[in-house]
């Protein structure tokens, strides 16, 4: 009973940490129909200015958490406004390669221009604590990784439902058209959403600094394409939805950690994503998606 | 007319002396990871401070080292790409990205041209047994890595040891975990549990857990990882609470180790098996910062592999008296060896698709690298 309850806080932690970084994504979708799979180099742009400013004598850990959060804001907000901005009214697909370039091109900017090898970063390793409860094990962290996420989850269902900006993003998610002709600046509305997404990279990258103790240029990458599942589970551009996944993706992957015997862990992923085929077979827009119609490809 | 005679004459000659000067260069294609996954083992650097280093003390009969390297950008079907356009330039060695999909294309690509394909860095045991002629490892296989860690663990004191296995990177991470226990069994120790885990894992917390339910506290874990996760995994272990031995890999052997794991304490019980000494200001050492100050990007012990393939395919050419293709391989598995920067010889003359040299496994002692062990070892499963 003990160790089952200790999964599931480690399984809570690990949704957290998912929900946090599909959120980032679905904000962007749920305006721009853009997967930006440059949003793990936005969290890689955040944690290389944290490792570069600790390299030039910052310190203090609540600066270098200002930074990451300014820094991924500021670096999602220029993302926009270089490659995607340009691409805007071009298909779907066209935004699709534009974010796996501009997430190639940063990498190698990191691999080139520092290292292709990890460096360390301890100055947010002191977030990083062991609180022993009885024969429970909880990491500072996964506890603050959990309370941040709500936070964060609350303070963006405030800001989209009681802001006026806000209530534009909410509303060019649903017709950006209409939005426009009521005199609302497009470039506002998605430079918004853009920083609003750097920001959560921000906060996602403050907490992996913390457990790694170390920057890589693909520390982002996998990450995004695991929030990726995560909206889809959800059901992308749904911003519940992908806190949902996120969390549901967590459950599944420790789940299937702890339970798979070891002579079939080899099929771990093959049985995570058979799990969220069924998922989607009984759902196919997500869990908390909106259905599309598809005309004559409706079964 | 005479002076247009004249002047084919010394064209013609000039490009018969270009001709001979080309066929003596010792070629080596280099299809190495600058950018991808596999950059930070990338063992070019190392490969042309040496390369540089021989060519400004070579004589007037001596080769010169000429080196094409080029980015394979950690992409197996590039590295057979630029292989065969390393071959269509002359070159006698080749090598790409470390491991069997791209090497053994890259083989047998290389086969007709009597070339060799000499991979500084590679340690699977797949391409020892893969059956091709023309193919040298610079590095010992994993299973002789295992070994030695056992030995160096058991010689410890350790006698239970709980392996963390994962299929992310083929036998490397599934099997020389198994390798090491077979040697720890051998020795007298025991296996007491085996826990899954993924690469890029940076939250431990489920396989601690996992650990944490074992009847008894294992004196030791084993894991082929890489850097940083295995440094996570070290430091959240030790903020668990477990005190005992975690033993590895030569991807441990990285200066970012340190950083990641951060509390000295916290390394004092880690070892691993790796291709030479390094942080022990040795003869590695040495090597790799003079490379580094005159202005090489050093990437840490897979230049040193790099360096011995240069160093060993030049003094192979010195000694066979040319550079063509299939006299150069069998001189480099001549009897006696060569000095390498890794070891003080290197030989291929035993098992030709490896060397036989010593194995160090280094540990730590108040935070600072210590060799523990440094010796070929004996029992080695799937070798034997």
């Amino acid at each position: 009973m003990d160790y089952a309850l200790q999964q599931l806080l480690n399984a809570l932690a690990f949704g957290a940490e998912y929900s946090l970084v599909a959120l980032g994504l679905a904000v962007v979708f749920s305006i721009m129909g853009l997967v930006n799979f440059a949003h793990g180099e936005i969290i890689g742009v955040s944690a290389y200015s944290v490792f570069l400013a600790a390299a030039l004598g910052l310190t203090s850990p609540f600066v270098a958490v200002l930074l990451a959060v300014g820094i991924a804001a500021l670096a999602a907000v220029v993302f926009e406004r270089v490659a995607f901005r340009p691409v805007r009214y071009a298909p779907t697909t066209t935004g699709l390669l534009t974010a796996f370039g501009v997430s190639i091109v940063v990498q190698n900017l990191f691999m080139l221009l520092i290292s292709p090898k990890p460096q360390s970063v301890s100055i947010l390793n002191g977030l990083n604590q062991m609180w022993f409860f009885g024969p429970f094990a909880v990491s500072s962290l996964q506890v603050m990784e959990l309370i941040v996420s709500g936070l964060t989850i609350l303070a963006l269902v405030l800001f989209l439902n009681r802001s006026t900006l806000g209530l534009a993003i909410r509303a060019a998610s649903r017709d950006f058209a209409t939005v426009r002709l009521m005199g609302i600046k497009a470039n506002r509305v998605i430079a918004t959403a853009f920083a609003i997404s750097g920001a959560l990279a921000g906060i996602a990258a403050v907490f992996i600094l913390a457990r790694r103790g170390s920057v890589s240029p693909d520390l982002g990458f996998g990450l995004v394409l695991k929030a990726f599942v995560a909206c889809v589970i959800g059901g992308f551009g749904s911003l519940p939805g992908a806190a949902v996944g996120g969390m549901l993706l967590g459950f599944i992957e420790v789940g299937l950690l702890v339970a798979l015997p070891q002579e079939y862990a080899g099929f771990r992923d093959a049985l995570t994503y058979a799990i969220i085929v069924a998922l989607l077979v009984y759902r196919p827009e997500g869990l908390l998606g909106q259905r599309i119609e598809l005309g004559d490809k409706e079964i | 007319m005479e002076k247009i005679l004249l002047g084919a004459a010394v064209l013609t000659a000039g490009l018969l002396q270009a001709g001979h000067a080309g066929a003596a260069d010792l070629k080596i294609g280099l299809a190495v990871a600058m950018t991808g996954a596999y950059a930070p083992y990338s063992e070019a650097e190392g490969a042309r401070c040496m390369a540089d280093r021989l060519n400004k003390a070579a004589g007037a009969n001596d080769p010169k080292v000429e080196l094409m390297i080029e980015d394979n950008r950690s992409d197996p079907q590039l590295s057979v790409s630029l292989g065969q356009k390393f071959l269509d330039a002359g070159a006698q060695i080749i090598t790409g990205v470390p491991f069997p999909d791209a090497l053994i294309p890259m083989a047998q690509t290389a086969q007709p041209y009597g070339a060799t394909v000499f991979s500084a860095p590679n340690t699977q045991l797949e391409m020892q047994q893969a059956g091709l002629d023309n193919f040298i490892a610079g590095a010992v296989p994993d299973p002789i890595n295992a070994s030695a860690t056992a030995n160096a663990l058991y010689g410890k004191g350790a006698r239970t040891v709980a392996l963390m296995v994962s299929p992310d990177a083929g036998s490397y991470s599934e099997k020389l975990p198994e390798w090491f226990g077979e040697v720890f069994e051998h020795l007298g120790g025991k296996v007491v549990g085996k826990f899954n885990y993924s690469y890029g894992t940076t939250d431990w917390s489920p396989q601690i857990a996992s650990i944490k339910t074992l009847p008894e506290k294992p004196d030791a874990i084993h894991i082929c990882a890489v850097l940083p996760d295995v440094g996570i995994l070290i430091r959240q272990l030790r903020a668990n609470g477990y005190d005992g031995w975690v033993a590895g890999c030569d991807a441990f052997d990285d200066k970012s180790l340190e950083g990641t794991v951060g509390d000295p304490k916290s390394l004092e019980k880690v070892m691993f098996a790796t291709h030479g000494a390094t942080g022990v200001d040795g003869p590695i050492d040495k090597f790799l910062a003079q490379c580094k100050a005159d202005g090489y990007k050093i990437n840490g012990i897979f230049d040193a592999l790099g360096a011995d393939m240069v160093q060993i395919s030049y003094e192979a050419a010195k000694k066979a008296g040319t550079v063509d293709p299939a006299a150069l391989r069998d001189a480099i598995r001549a009897p006696g060896g060569y000095p390498g920067t890794t070891a003080p010889t290197i030989s291929f003359a035993e098992k030709k698709g490896y060397p036989v040299k010593a194995v160090p496994v280094m540990g730590f002692a108040d935070g600072k690298r210590v060799l523990i062990t440094d010796a070929p070892p004996t029992f080695v499963p799937a070798l034997n």
